[in-house]
């Protein structure tokens, strides 16, 4: 029974995504998406190393903020809910840009949302010596200087690295996360590569 | 195969070899065993380890569900080539993504959850892991392999341990065949050396000692054992030659054993032909002399009768003379006769159970005219238990007659007592007779030759009282011949008491059935000779003449006392009362002569024949003396075994009596005159020498 | 007058004691032998046979029996004269049948005993 249970859990979701699978402006009521996009975040959060100056204490939480509209709803929420890394929960926060650019700092994970991207540029600068990991809703963010971003190829949720960004943000990420992204190089505006 | 039959080698090689086997097997077993588990325990855990490294490298593709990345991953397990699939499957059961070894045909693969761990399916090991992201599941690996390399390890380790049982068996044949000699050399080496021992019978043989264990020793005995047998081998001839030489020897005696037996035999035939010849003659003798006599006396009772009736008074007293001396006359040739017969050991026994009472009375009945004739009274005591008796109820009269006719003659005015009783010597009753006088009583000289025959007392005695002189010599023959005993007490003008002791149940050799002769054939002679051991006296002061008589005659079966003078001869021959007596007649302390004096005047020696031996040639004045018979040295040995057994023939055989017997028992009328019956006796005790032959 | 069969082969004895029997009172017939013996006593029928056993041509034992299994003579009395006294010779005599016996040489008081001891008890019979 449970079998068969899981297996139609499975196949809706993939339906979920394969409906679901648009380059761009992806729907925020599309929740299966958003799910593994959540999954993934969490599954990030196991694969990337903070600096101990990321975290008071110990077991100081791992904050994942949500910069913009918030496209999971109480779904991320409810992933990271008791689970712990290292021994370290989770809180979630969703967070304006401008006006709440201290609570952006004491991120260990920033989440912009794809209705922030006018302010992408922004947010890097502001980030890019930060330890948080960063991580855009929309391609092309990690190429403009954040760390991560999803993708979606062929109906599946893919990420892109950018390597030099989580250099820059003393952040380490572990190579079995690096081998399944892409790996990005910050374009300049006019197009030439960083180096 | 009977295994228990086969060779000391083949047994050695066998335990050796199977005893290596076995432990190499064992060994080899053991470690192989201990190897392949252990091994195989090493794939598993292998597998496991492998199953992490899979489930980390891939966790992160799972986790991402990246199912191409996850694919890739798998497929790294192309370089271990034992690994037959690999599966992911997600938390609900579903291959995420999966991995074949080249051609390997696809196996089943399971639908999980299974239990995470190892197992052993089939020919295959799985393993089942749960795949973690930081300790998270994301998914469930799954990994099979073929084993393939224990499989390897395993056939290689079976060649091997093979390979290693054939080599090692292989030596252990080599080792083995040379070391068992060591065992085996020297029990061949004995079983050969006893093959050769009892093939060849030679018992010098010997088997050499190789080392100083067991086997040694059993050697050591066996070579032991050996000289034993040898040296009994030896005595054993010796003793087999010994016994060859004694055979042979013995063989020669018998020879002439049989020779002397036959010899011996012939003499016997001829004895005994002379024996019928002399009974025949003393049986005719016997009637012819009588019958004259008879005539004699009968007409003389006749005429005296018929003169008697004519009243010629005269005439009847000459008749009457004429009858006296023809029944004294009679009375003689009886008791020659009977004398002779005893000499000639003619005189037979012979027996009947009879009331003693009633004989005694009957006796005394008769004699009563005898015993009042000199006015003598006689008396008689008759013991209670008296009974019977067994014996020659004639001769026991005879006897009795005499003894009492006697005491009645040389008594006068007196008493004669009779005493008859009946006692018991050990086993045997015997009855005693004890007739006494107050008569005139016997002197020493007189007493010492009382039982001689013409030896009355003196001339003027046997004058006085008439007797042939014989009676007593008769009667004491009588006696002895039943095997009692006669003895007499005397002092002249005392009286004398006459004694004799007669075996209630009388035996004799000859039984009353064996009148008849009987001829015997050579085993009889041969065991008579053995069976009746009869003394021989010798005596002569010659040691050397002595001992070769005693073996000589030892030889022919008799017991020799043998004597080295007279007076020690006269000793032993009262005591032994040998069958015959052989005397040398020149001694130095008392000549023969006067020895066979002795022994002929000795009542109790007189009729033991005496053989004369000596170089002297003097033959007739020893038969004069008495003298059975004379050898002149050198002694014809044949000729002495002849005599010799002559005279045992004489002794041991009887005769059919011919003289006739007194009337039957109840005869109560006086029997003067009739043959049996006694009225003479000694008178005259003269000492006379006359020759006996 | 008793008469007295006399069976001896000797002339003196058969002479002396037919005299004495004669003397005493006795007729005597004579006989000299068994068979002679055997034909007498039948024909004759005498009173007492004295037989003497050795005889010619007939021995007095056979005579004895001839005459005691024959009933005419079987009442005679028969005594037996015999040179021999042996056990066996007495047996004997009173085996066949005889009546008595005597040794020889005859003591005459003594046979004549038997000879009126025997005549008696015929007698009385």
């Amino acid at each position: 029974m449970r079998k068969v249970g899981s297996l139609i859990a499975i196949t809706c979701l993939l339906f979920a995504t394969a409906l679901g699978s648009r380059a761009e402006g992806v729907d925020s009521s599309d929740s299966s998406e958003y799910l593994i996009k959540a999954g993934f975040i969490y599954n990030f959060a196991k694969l990337v190393e903070w600096p101990t100056s990321s975290f008071a204490q110990p077991d100081s939480p791992i904050v994942i903020g949500i910069l913009g509209e918030d496209p999971f709803g109480a779904t991320l929420d409810r992933i990271v809910a008791d689970k712990k890394i290292n021994g370290r929960g989770f809180a979630v926060k969703r967070l304006k840009w401008s006006k709440d650019f201290k609570d952006l700092k004491d991120c260990n994970i920033l989440f912009v949302s794809a209705s922030e991207k006018e302010h992408i540029d922004s947010v890097v600068d502001a980030m890019k010596w930060l330890p948080i990991l960063t991580i855009g809703d929309a391609p092309g963010f990690a190429r403009r200087g954040g760390i991560m971003n999803f993708t979606l190829e062929d109906n599946k949720v893919r990420f892109e690295v950018n390597v030099e960004a989580a250099k820059h943000a003393d952040l380490t990420i572990s190579s079995r996360l690096l081998t399944l992204a892409r790996i990005v190089q910050q374009v300049t505006a006019d197009g030439r590569k960083s180096e | 195969m009977n295994l228990k039959n086969l060779s000391i080698k083949r047994k050695l090689m066998l335990i050796t070899m199977l005893t290596s086997g076995v432990a190499v097997v064992l060994s080899s077993a053991g470690f192989l065993i201990y190897d392949l588990t252990s091994f195989r325990h090493s794939l598993s855990q292998d597998l496991m380890t492998q199953a992490e490294i899979i489930g980390y490298n891939s966790a992160a593709a799972m986790a991402f569900k990246d199912e191409s990345a996850a694919t890739v991953t798998l497929s790294a397990l192309q370089a271990k080539e034992d690994i037959v699939s690999a599966v992911l499957y997600t938390h609900d059961g579903k291959i995420f993504a999966q991995y074949f070894h080249g051609n390997a045909p696809r196996p089943d693969l399971p639908a999980p959850p299974q239990e995470r761990g190892y197992r052993f399916k089939g020919s295959y090991l799985e393993v089942f892991r749960d795949v973690t992201l930081n300790g998270e599941p994301v998914g469930i690996l799954f990994l099979q392999s073929d084993m393939r390399q224990w499989n390897s390890r395993a056939k290689r380790y079976a060649t091997i341990f093979l390979s290693f049982v054939l080599i090692s068996g292989f030596f252990a044949l080599l080792v083995s065949s040379k070391l068992q000699k060591l065992i085996s050399g020297p029990i061949l080496h004995l079983e050969d050396t006893m093959r050769v021992v009892s093939a060849t019978k030679s018992y010098e043989v010997r088997a050499t000692k190789f080392y100083g264990d067991e086997i040694g020793r059993l050697i050591d005995g066996f070579n032991t054992m050996l000289s034993e047998i040898q040296h009994r081998d030896t005595a054993l001839h010796h003793a087999n030659d010994e016994l060859k030489t004694r055979t042979l020897e013995l063989e020669g005696e018998i020879v002439h054993r049989k020779q002397m037996q036959q010899e011996l035999l012939n003499a016997k035939h001829a004895a005994e032909d002379a024996n019928r010849a002399k009974s025949a003659f003393l049986a005719n003798m016997s009637h012819e002399l009588r019958t004259p006599l008879n005539a004699i006396i009968g007409y003389s009772e006749m005429l005296e009768e018929e003169t008697q009736e004519l009243g010629k008074v005269e005439n009847v007293k000459d008749l009457q003379k004429i009858q006296g001396a023809g029944k004294h006359l009679l009375s003689l040739i009886n008791d020659v006769l009977d004398l002779s017969k005893i000499e000639a050991g003619r005189m037979g026994v012979h027996l009947e159970t009879f009331d003693i009472a009633q004989m005694m009375e009957e006796m005394v009945t008769t004699l009563h005219p005898a015993i009042s004739k000199n006015s003598n009274t006689i008396r008689v005591h008759l013991a209670q238990d008296l009974g019977t008796m067994r014996a020659d109820i004639t001769k026991v009269r005879q006897i009795l007659y005499n003894l009492l006719s006697n005491a009645s003659k040389f008594t006068d005015h007196g008493t004669i007592s009779v005493d008859v009783d009946r006692s018991a010597e050990g086993d045997q009753d015997w009855i005693r007779f004890r007739i006494a006088d107050t008569g005139i009583g016997i002197t020493p000289k007189q007493k010492r030759n009382l039982f001689q025959e013409f030896t009355q007392a003196d001339v003027s005695i046997a004058r006085k009282y008439g007797g042939t002189g014989l009676g007593l010599a008769i009667s004491y023959r009588y006696v002895r011949l039943m095997k009692g005993r006669i003895s007499v007490e005397s002092e002249p003008g005392q009286g004398s008491v006459f004694t004799i002791h007669l075996p209630a149940k009388v035996t004799t050799e000859i039984t009353e059935a064996a009148q008849t002769e009987k001829t015997s054939d050579l085993a009889a002679a041969s065991a008579e000779m053995k069976a009746d051991m009869d003394t021989i006296l010798v005596i002569d002061d010659d040691s050397a003449v002595r001992d070769l008589m005693s073996r000589f005659l030892t030889r022919l079966g008799f017991h020799v006392v043998a004597a080295a003078s007279g007076e020690e001869g006269l000793r032993l021959a009262k005591r032994i009362n040998p069958l015959v007596v052989t005397l040398d007649v020149i001694m130095p302390d008392c000549d023969g002569w006067a020895v066979l004096n002795k022994l002929k005047a000795d009542p109790e020696l007189a009729d033991i024949p005496v053989i004369m031996v000596t170089v002297v040639d003097n033959e007739s004045m020893g038969f004069e003396l008495g003298a059975s018979h004379y050898l002149i040295k050198p002694v014809d040995r044949d000729r002495l075994a002849v005599l010799i057994e002559k005279h045992r023939v004489a002794r041991s055989s009887g005769l059919t009596d011919t003289k006739p017997f007194p009337a039957s028992r109840g005869d109560a009328s006086p029997k003067k005159g009739s043959r049996g019956w006694k009225e003479t006796s000694t008178k005259n005790n003269r000492k006379t020498t006359v020759p006996i032959t | 007058m008793p008469k007295i069969l006399l069976v001896e082969d000797n002339e003196m004895n058969r002479d002396m004691l037919s005299r004495r029997l004669q003397r005493k009172g006795y007729s005597v017939i004579t006989a000299h032998d068994g068979e002679q013996g055997h034909l007498l006593a039948h024909s004759e029928s005498p009173d007492i046979i004295l037989m003497d056993i050795s005889l010619p041509v007939m021995d007095g034992w056979e005579v004895t029996r001839l005459l005691k299994a024959n009933g005419a003579t079987r009442h005679i009395p028969i005594i037996a004269l015999t040179a021999h006294a042996l056990v066996t010779d007495r047996t004997k005599a009173f085996e066949v049948g005889c009546d008595d016996y005597d040794t020889k040489p005859i003591e005459f008081g003594r046979l004549s005993e038997k000879i009126d001891n025997l005549l008696l008890v015929r007698k009385t019979s």
